[in-house]
């Protein structure tokens, strides 16, 4: 998966949210391509507030594929 | 007439003691069945080794018995025959010697009408899609070279970093690296 490649990074949509249990704290963050094969990367920071939060990851093509990934995290002061 | 009405009847009798005496042949022997199946990824290749493989499982739909049961492994296959050449029926897609598979070789008694249940890739757990197809095995024909095709949807995302391991701190910044793969 790169630019302009057999399959086009620039036609994959990956974006990420962080969220407090299931309730979305951030808005959409958009991941680019990070110069190697199928890496993205954003910098972000994370929501105010301490305790554990999600990174939620999503990504979609458009030959009708999907997928995601969630962590958890610990913020602390 | 007479004769007429003979040959009517003649040809009618013939007729019902064809469908009397001649039976599908199948009997209670047990013929070994091969069957071969490739789960492949939609808008990609093979689900190979590389992703942890994928699992199937041939079930008999009418008992419910599990016929056989295994893991794909092997290569992805030529990405030139299935991403870019352009395909004529027939043609030999998937069915190269690194393009993994799941072969069974069943014992069947009778056409079997079977459920082909498979899920992956199995080395990203968070990522499993699922898909089922069902068809009818008949004894002695065997489904061997492209084998029996099942498509998944999907794709793999894997945070990469910041790691779980590793506290945030509060408003600073991170990196998010992720990779993103398909099946």
């Amino acid at each position: 998966m790169t630019p302009g490649g057999l399959w086009d990074a620039n036609k994959f949509e990956i974006w990420g949210h962080w969220l407090y249990g299931e309730e979305t704290a951030s808005e959409k963050i958009n991941l680019n391509y990070a110069g190697k094969p199928s890496l993205f990367e954003v910098r972000t920071i994370p929501p105010a507030g301490s305790g554990e939060v999600k990174l939620r990851v999503l990504a979609v093509d458009q030959a009708g594929n999907s997928g995601q990934h969630m962590l958890s995290f610990r913020v602390v002061p | 007439m007479l004769n007429f009405f003979i040959l009517l009847l003649s040809f009618f009798l013939f007729v019902n003691g064809s469908l009397i005496f001649v039976q599908p042949s199948f009997s209670a022997e047990k013929i070994p069945t091969k069957i071969l199946v490739r789960v492949v990824s939609k808008d990609a290749k093979i689900i190979g080794s590389g992703v942890g493989g994928a699992f199937v499982r041939i079930k008999n739909l009418e008992t419910g018995e599990v016929l056989a049961q295994g893991k794909q492994e092997g290569g992805m296959g030529d990405t030139d025959r299935i991403m870019v050449e352009p395909r004529r029926r027939g043609e030999t897609v998937y069915g190269t010697p690194d393009g993994a598979f799941f072969q069974a070789d069943l014992l069947l008694d009778k056409p079997t009408q079977v459920e082909i249940y498979t899920e992956a890739p199995l080395g990203y757990p968070h990522a499993i899609q699922k898909s089922s197809k069902t068809l009818t095995l008949i004894p002695g024909k065997n489904i061997l070279g492209e084998g029996v095709i099942i498509e998944l949807n999907g794709l793999i995302v894997n945070i990469l970093s910041p790691s779980t391991q590793e506290s945030l701190k509060k408003g600073e910044g991170v990196l998010v690296r992720v990779e993103v793969k398909m099946l």
